[in-house]
């Protein structure tokens, strides 16, 4: 099954369309990019999709639900997709794990009037998130850090502890916007790792958006190619390398000689 | 059953401490000391909405006020009708318990209101929320002006000698102690979530204004207990009491002890509480009501040298640790 479907969708904002029929679907476990050149729509579409935009035309169905008439966090918490952002989005005066905790907040159980009395099960229902958000953080090296400020973590680890924060929203399907913005060869190359591991030990559907196309061809089983709001291509990596049309939309047209 | 401990050590800890200050000080001290209790809840509660959940509210004391009239209300025009209250209230023990049905009755109309303002005006931000704010507590107020079963501009006269320090300063303690555990959970954590990135906020799958409403409802709660404290102490209560010019100086003890600190909060309440009635001394002396002056010099130098506020973020006993660290 998809747990992600987009079909047709387009959005015009007033006469730009900025997003025009495109299709496209992640089933489970799959690691799928879209890349694009810049102002290719590539972002506008993944706010139609995590529902902070509303298409004009289409449909986008995750997990079998359509977001129409949904908003973002009732997205996340309905349609099980969670998203991390191009500039990290953190809560950075909040630890590690109250970042992780307070995206846990499914596994909440106890009312507000047990918080005030510490009843047992309110102290029991904290000490297990606490322990899955430690887990979690655990698995990817970040437990050491749990109580530091978020803000005071070095930038590849920041990048890390959005994952970790989305993922402690339970999700099926997991968006990643531009992981790689800002990070050198050596970190780009962690980072591909880390994800792959995501998918693995997860089982989840992810989709990437980023424009450094070494990292994508090396990451992807799928990808699909945005230029000017439309879909140009999809394919393997290896299809879309020889592709003339993308190589055309990234590189210019050869000029006839 | 050890949550309990707290609370109940709490309130029997302040209730004593009260009783003995009442039979130690004189009326003028308990007085003030009856006002930095107050202030105290005032302080640590709005703290919740403008230091926690980053939301700039400045009609904190526009809920003080319903609590205050609600309960007063109650208690000196429409309950002495009926001979049962009566000859409850003759028994003092009675009497203290319908007290403190008064009090979570005017918190938690308080509460109600807040959450009616809350759910229209939350959705906006920064200055215009703090205007909307600060409208609704000027519609109190004038509203209050215009209720003549209360007064209106005459004031409401007559309330009932309740509470007194005992409970003032019970409840300013039990309003920390809960305070500070809905921060430390993480269905308060929520509230520094959203005052650090909304946006995030949302798309971990969280309602914002369902939790800036619950910040301020809790918030509005503690200002309406406030206010029954207030007017059962003061046993008069005016609408002159309850401008903005009282806000603010609950913002200036928040802004001042740190935003998103309650034992800051504690500290600047009673600090301005505090230098306000010991600057009279001065006013003695020189002969020239100097108060608002040096109060003014003072918070400026204070937030000079420390612009944060005096904790910043965090309480009392962490920088203890982080000092005996370094």
């Amino acid at each position: 099954m998809n747990v992600l479907s987009v079909q047709n969708v387009s959005i015009q904002f007033g006469g730009l369309k900025a997003v025009q029929d495109v299709s496209l679907e992640v089933a489970a476990s799959e690691l799928i990019g879209l890349i694009g050149p810049n102002g290719a729509g590539k972002t506008t579409l993944f706010n139609i999709i995590t529902g902070v935009y509303k298409q004009t035309s289409g449909k986008v169905l995750m997990n079998g639900l359509s977001t129409e008439d949904l908003t973002p966090f009732e997205v996340t918490n309905k349609c099980k997709g969670a998203r991390t952002f191009q500039n990290i989005r953190l809560f950075k005066d909040l630890s590690v794990l109250d970042n992780v905790m307070v995206s846990s907040h499914g596994q909440i159980r106890y009312n507000f009037l047990s918080i005030l009395l510490r009843t047992k099960t309110y102290v029991e229902n904290e000490a297990q998130i606490e322990k899955r958000a430690l887990d979690l953080l655990k698995l990817f090296e970040l437990d050491k850090k749990a109580n530091e400020l978020a803000k005071n973590l070095p930038y590849g680890d920041q990048r890390k502890l959005e994952i970790v924060r989305a993922l402690a929203t339970n999700p099926k399907i997991l968006f990643l916007d531009e992981p790689a913005a800002g990070m050198n060869d050596e970190e780009t190359a962690k980072l591909l790792q880390l994800v792959r591991k995501v998918r693995d030990d997860f089982k989840i559907g992810i989709l990437v958006i980023e424009h450094d196309m070494k990292f994508m061809m090396g990451l992807c089983e799928r990808i699909y190619v945005l230029d000017h709001g439309q879909l140009i291509a999809r394919g393997s990596p290896d299809e879309i390398k020889k592709n003339p049309e993308v190589i055309k939309a990234y590189l210019g047209e050869e000029e006839a000689a | 059953m050890r949550g309990f401990i707290t609370p109940i050590a709490t309130i029997i800890a302040s209730t004593l401490i009260g009783l003995l200050l009442m039979q130690v000080l004189g009326p003028y001290h308990q007085t003030v000391l009856a006002f930095v209790g107050i202030n105290i809840i005032l302080a640590v509660s709005l703290n919740l909405v403008n230091g926690f959940t980053g939301q700039f509210s400045m009609g904190h004391v526009g809920f003080m006020a319903v609590g205050a009239y609600v309960s007063a209300w109650l208690s000196t025009v429409i309950l002495p009708q009926f001979s049962i209250w009566n000859s409850c209230m003759a028994t003092p023990i009675v009497g203290q318990f319908l007290f403190l049905g008064l009090i979570i009755f005017g918190g938690t109309v308080s509460a109600a209101i807040g959450v009616l303002v809350g759910i229209p005006s939350l959705r906006l931000r920064g200055d215009y929320l703090a205007i909307v704010t600060l409208g609704f507590g000027e519609i109190i107020r004038i509203f209050i002006l215009n209720v003549d079963q209360v007064g209106g501009a005459r004031g409401l006269i007559g309330i009932p000698d309740l509470g007194g320090l005992p409970w003032i300063l019970g409840w300013a303690a039990m309003t920390c102690v809960f305070c500070y555990r809905i921060v430390r959970s993480s269905l308060g954590k929520q509230f520094m979530a959203v005052r650090d990135d909304e946006t995030a906020t949302r798309s971990m799958g969280l309602s914002t204004t369902n939790i800036k409403v619950r910040s301020f409802a809790i918030a509005s709660f503690f200002a309406g207990v406030a206010g029954v404290l207030f007017a059962h102490e003061t046993q008069y209560l005016n609408p002159g009491t309850f401008t903005f010019n009282y806000s603010f100086q609950i913002i200036a003890m928040i802004v001042l002890g740190g935003l998103g600190s309650l034992t800051g909060s504690v500290v600047a309440a009673s600090l301005l509480t505090f230098s306000l009635e010991f600057l009279r001394i001065l006013q003695d002396l020189l002969g020239v009501d100097l108060r608002m002056i040096i109060y003014a010099i003072i918070l400026i130098i204070i937030m000079l040298t420390r612009p944060d506020g005096l904790f910043g973020q965090k309480e009392i006993w962490n920088i203890w640790k982080s000092k005996a660290r370094a």
